[in-house]
């Protein structure tokens, strides 16, 4: 095992209580805590993923831009510690249906 | 939550993160036992925990091995100081018996004493012959009848011990 960083021992804690919750995890479940009124949207057909912020009021763009970045960073990270440790094998994974 | 116009969004398009993103939406995730200890750990691996079994092992070992220094250490000390001290005892008892007043025995202090009273009486007998007139040669003979024979014996007693005396200094 590689030394983690501490936003990796995040993601890997969040992975650990959400498996240690329901044996059925996957990765929206993963972040879903994270999406607030955000949403990401998967299109396998046109292998398209979109993410989506509700526009309000309050919020600046600079503000709204900096809550995209990080979400957009929250994936990229979660799917590159997923890919590490199956990679190690730390964690396996099967289908849920064929598509 | 329904999204319409009021919403604002970015596409990935990254290819290699999309496929990540595919994979682990669509798969169920199972963590292995070797993961979910070492999350429970603390974030460390079993090499980790032994490692660190093992480096506070040695870091007792070595605490140990300097408490044993220092009591060597002190033990030396004591030691050092012990020699030091019966060293320096010796040379001051040397010192000591070397510079000390040589102390005289009864009979050469009664010697002493004798020769003294004997003298302070010749010197009575000369005052009182210089007081009645009495001239040297008379003065000589009234000593000389009394206390000569006993002087010259006082003296040669006195001689004798002085000997004893300063061989007992120099053989010391």
């Amino acid at each position: 095992m590689k030394q983690l960083s501490e936003e990796d021992k995040k993601s890997l804690a969040e992975i650990v209580n959400e498996f240690r919750k329901d044996k059925n995890t996957v990765l929206s479940n993963i972040l879903s805590r994270h999406l607030d009124d955000k949403q990401i949207s998967i299109d396998y057909k046109e292998k398209k993923v979109n993410v989506l912020q509700v526009v309000k009021e309050e919020l600046e763009d600079s503000e709204l831009a900096e809550q995209m970045r990080n979400i957009y960073w929250l994936i990229i990270r979660h799917v590159n510690l997923l890919k590490y440790l199956e990679g190690e094998n730390y964690l396996y994974i099967y289908r849920l249906q064929c598509l | 939550m329904k999204f319409d116009q009021d919403a604002v969004g970015f596409e990935i398009e990254d290819t290699g993160i999309k496929e990540l993103i595919f994979k682990y939406s669509f798969a169920n995730i199972v963590l292995s036992e070797s993961l979910l200890q070492y999350y429970d750990n603390g974030f460390r691996t079993p090499e980790d925990i032994r490692h660190e079994d093992s480096l506070r092992i040695s870091k007792e070992e070595l605490e140990t091995a300097k408490n044993d220094l220092k009591i060597s250490s002190r033990n030396l000390k004591l030691a050092t100081f012990g020699i030091l001290a019966s060293i320096l005892l010796g040379i001051y008892s040397i010192n000591v018996s070397t510079n000390s007043d040589i102390k005289l025995e009864a009979s050469q202090m009664s010697t002493i004493e004798n020769l003294d009273f004997k003298l302070s009486k010749i010197d009575s007998v000369v005052r009182n012959s210089e007081l009645l007139n009495i001239s040297v040669e008379k003065t000589d003979t009234l000593i000389g009848q009394e206390f000569r024979g006993e002087i010259l014996l006082e003296m040669k007693k006195i001689r004798y011990e002085l000997r004893k005396i300063r061989k007992y200094y120099y053989r010391n």
